[in-house]
């Protein structure tokens, strides 16, 4: 078995609120170990974001989070500030949902690129220059246009340039929030194809935040499925696709309108409020097989297969 | 057979790009982008129409110009048989009843100061077809109808408090309280979260059923698409690459690009195995879209006749020069980028450059003797002042020496005693020294000033001199002849090199490389667009048909 890259053990963040704290993520746990892609997918506010952010450490401040959080045995949540900020960027770097807003305007990106690398490691400029010229052209962009400014690229080229730039210092851990989502199906295509290739290269880890199962399918090897602060299924991918256990993924998985769709199907109601989350089972108000028990008590996190659980009173009904 | 409810001819929208008042100086066409460039179809009533395409295809452009919602620069719009592109803003008033738009973004379609019952009553109250009373009881109708209950206590919300889903449901009850005939939905469902986005397109398939609507449903998701519409349009870069049945065309796609759009979307199945190739690149400026087929740069399957044109010769070298070895070769070869120029359907390389013009010369000429003679003149000036501050020094120590009280203390001091007759003092320069004194500082400073002004017109003489011998030599037939013919030879043989180890369809729609002066051309065969053409039951715009 290879080494555990990033491990949550029963995984909290509590943000502060003026109605109460608001239970993003809710006891979340899983491994990701080293070359893997584990892919996190939810519908808006279900919490995904957060966990990426609590793995970065750039949680806004006042925010409690329990449990553990381990990157090569070091917790990331009692991690003092100063380790925090030498491992980010350097060992576990972020790619955000969209480019546009991430890169500095007033920088060329160039000047994007000195500062990371020079953030993170006392070299030369000469040399700080040279990995920047050779971690641009393997992403398709030329040493012409280094002293460009943002705005002047394509949405497929920015975020090129970003996944460049978060794989310069060559990290065990690449997070990224939604790398595709503001890009067109073939550009996302060729994202995506790169990403592998990172991977196959530099035996980097990745965590996929998306809410697109297309994507989590073609490209990572375990899945989280994650519903009102927790996951509710987490196994290997072609497990949760193709015997899904929780009612929530069987719900998700059939209301993806692909190709081959012959009917719409939608779940009925709306994700609870995470200040008040439903009593029980948090998915019960929206389960068609909601039975009393769930109404009451909260399931148990449970392994029906190896290394797929659920949190479902009648897993076994659904193996 | 049914009257179409919309037809559309030819339908063109370009935008004018803004240039800042500098650059317009040396841009001399106007820049445009084209978003819609020459899109026809017809619409059945009661048929759903899909516009798909990427971002920046101009489908969203294609919605509004129809709606007039952006004033069509060409072509023709004839919704239920009148002709609306021309007509003016009063006559069209009562039409735009009877055509709709649903925007993509519900979050910001709605007027978060009303409430959502005076937003879904507003466009009754705007058209003046009823009270407010009335309008409140229609909107209470609709809303009930769209999902949005109980309507009674969601009259009263604001967007703020309602979730997307809702806030869609209720940006389609405001579109439908009109009772359209056709309403263009652009991307309806894209904002919204995949659990809730089936509900809403069943609302609108229920909706189109009850009151025989007709939608055109603009979206860059083809598996929605292929779901809620009878027939799609496939764009591209302002122009529509394929269009019919839409079973028929997820049956079997025809145009490349279709086949691309089809290949790339990501399956929810762990099994299936990825498309292997995916079009390169990105989709290119609308302001200079590609000539010919405008899918020719990306397209995995393209020939020698898809419309390959200079701007691809430079694409190509843009490529090589991600290669830092290839890029430094290309570099010394064929110089830098600013070389190269496009015209019609030649790439042109100036081989080397043929020196300055005549013009250039004489102004250089001009200036440099202008600049020359006012350095002289500089350091004249120059000179006699200095001259003319040490007379002052010398006129202010003469005036005081010469004050008596000065004069008699030093003399006094001097003849200490009372016989000896020692001149005790110098008592200065006689006149006549002083004159002679000032003469010469005057000689000098004008003779410097003359030197400096002499000299610099001598080094400009010099460089003139260096100029027309140099000119000269390099006027010299044989030489010029010789240097112009070496080195564009040299850059034709380096560009045939790069030609052959370029892709085949590229390579193969080179017409010739020749010698033109000092330039090499690279001509290209002239492109046209293919055009839409029937291609068994629907119509293709590709050259493999």
């Amino acid at each position: 078995m290879s080494d555990t890259v990033l491990e949550a053990r029963n995984l909290r963040v509590l943000y502060r609120t003026k109605r109460g704290p608001v239970r993003a993520v809710d006891g979340v746990s899983f491994d990701l170990r080293a070359g893997e892609t584990l892919g996190v997918v939810g519908e808006t506010g279900s919490g995904k974001s957060t966990l990426g952010k609590a793995v970065l450490g750039i949680l806004p401040p006042g925010t409690t989070k329990e449990g553990e959080l381990l990157f090569e045995r070091k917790n990331l949540l009692t991690l003092p500030d100063g380790q925090l900020r030498r491992l980010r960027g350097k060992e576990i770097a972020l790619i955000f949902q969209d480019p546009m807003t991430r890169l500095d305007p007033l920088m060329t990106i160039e000047d994007h690129f000195l500062e990371t690398i020079r953030a993170h490691e006392s070299v030369s400029a000469e040399e700080a220059r040279e990995r920047t010229r050779a971690a641009l052209a393997s992403m398709g962009i030329p040493e012409s246009r280094l002293k460009n400014y943002p705005h002047e690229f394509s949405g497929g080229m920015r975020q090129r340039i970003m996944i460049a730039m978060g794989v310069v210092m060559r990290p065990k851990l690449l997070v990224a929030d939604e790398p595709t989502t503001s890009l067109d199906v073939i550009v996302e295509g060729q994202i995506l194809e790169i990403l592998e290739d990172l991977k196959r290269a530099y035996g980097m880890s990745l965590l996929l935040i998306t809410h697109n199962l297309g994507i989590v399918a073609e490209v990572c090897d375990t899945v989280g499925v994650m519903y009102a602060g927790l996951f509710v299924e987490y196994g290997p991918v072609r497990d949760v696709f193709k015997r899904p256990i929780h009612p929530y993924t069987r719900g998700l998985l059939a209301s993806i309108i692909h190709l081959d769709s012959s009917e719409l199907v939608s779940i009925d109601g709306l994700p609870p409020d995470l200040v008040t989350p439903p009593a029980g089972c948090r998915f019960h108000p929206r389960c068609p097989y909601v039975q009393d028990v769930c109404r009451t008590t909260a399931p148990e996190w449970v392994e029906y297969r190896p290394g797929h659980f659920a949190l479902c009173h009648f897993g076994r009904d659904f193996l | 057979m049914t009257e179409p409810i919309l037809e559309v001819e030819g339908l063109v929208k370009y935008f004018p790009v803004k240039i800042p008042a500098a650059q317009r100086l040396v841009v001399r066409q106007p820049l445009v982008v084209h978003a819609v460039e020459g899109v026809s179809f017809s619409l059945k009533p009661g048929e759903i129409f899909g516009v798909v395409g990427e971002s920046g295809c101009g489908k969203t452009t294609l919605g509004r110009t129809i709606l007039r919602l952006v004033e069509p620069s060409d072509g023709r719009i004839v919704f239920d048989g009148v002709d609306i592109t021309h007509m003016k803003e009063s006559e069209l008033r009562p039409i735009r009843r009877s055509m709709q738009i649903i925007f993509q973004d519900p979050h910001a379609a709605l007027n978060p100061a009303m409430t959502i019952g005076e937003s879904i009553a507003d466009p009754l109250l705007i058209h003046e077809l009823a009270t407010e009373p009335e309008a409140k009881v229609r909107a209470l109708e609709i809303m009930t109808e769209v999902g949005l209950s109980p309507a009674e206590q969601l009259y009263t919300k604001y967007p703020a408090d309602v979730s997307g889903g809702q806030k869609q449901r209720a940006v389609i009850a405001r579109a439908m309280i009109l009772r359209p005939k056709l309403i263009v939905a652009d991307e309806p469902v894209a904002m919204l979260d995949m659990s809730i986005r089936a509900k809403i397109l069943e609302l609108m398939l229920e909706l189109k059923e009850k009151y025989r609507l007709t939608y055109i449903f603009i979206t860059h998701d083809l598996a929605t698409a292929k779901f809620i519409c009878d027939r799609i349009a496939i764009m591209y870069l302002g122009r529509i690459v394929e269009v019919g049945d839409s079973s028929e065309i997820y049956r079997e796609p025809k145009h490349p690009y279709t086949q691309a759009l089809l290949g790339a979307i990501p399956v929810p199945d762990p099994d299936r195995p990825r498309m292997k190739t995916l079009p390169k690149g990105e989709v290119p400026d609308a302001i200079r879209p590609p000539a010919g087929c405008r899918f020719h740069p990306r397209c995995p399957v393209s020939t020698v006749a898809c419309g390959w044109e200079p701007a691809d010769f430079l694409d190509l070298l843009d490529l090589r020069a991600l290669d830092d070895g290839v890029r430094v070769r290309d570099e010394e070869a064929l110089g830098s980028g600013d070389r190269f120029t496009t015209q019609g359907g030649a790439s042109r390389i100036r081989a080397l450059d043929p020196g300055m013009t005549a013009r250039e010369k004489r102004s250089l000429l001009v200036l440099t003797a202008l600049g020359s003679l006012a350095v002289g003149l500089l350091n004249a000036l120059a000179g006699v002042g200095t001259f003319g501050l040490g007379i002052l020094v010398i006129l202010v120590f003469d005036l005081i020496a010469r004050r008596e009280s000065v004069r008699t203390d030093l003399v006094d001091r001097g003849t200490h005693g009372d016989t000896l007759r020692i001149r005790a003092l110098d008592p200065g320069m006689t006149a006549r020294e002083k004159r002679s004194l000032l003469a010469l500082s005057v000689l000098g400073a004008l003779a410097i000033g003359t030197l400096q002004a002499v000299m610099g017109v001598g080094t400009f003489a010099a460089g003139v001199l260096v100029i027309v011998v140099f000119d000269a030599i390099a006027r010299r037939e044989s030489v010029r002849t010789g240097l112009v013919n070496r080195a564009t030879s040299r850059v034709r043989t380096y560009v045939a090199g790069i030609l052959d180890a370029a892709p085949q369809p590229l390579a193969g729609a080179v017409k010739r490389i020749t010698i033109s002066g000092s330039e090499v051309l690279v001509e290209f065969a002239p492109s046209t667009d293919p055009g839409l053409r029937k291609v068994d039951d629907r119509d293709v715009r590709c050259v493999l048909y």
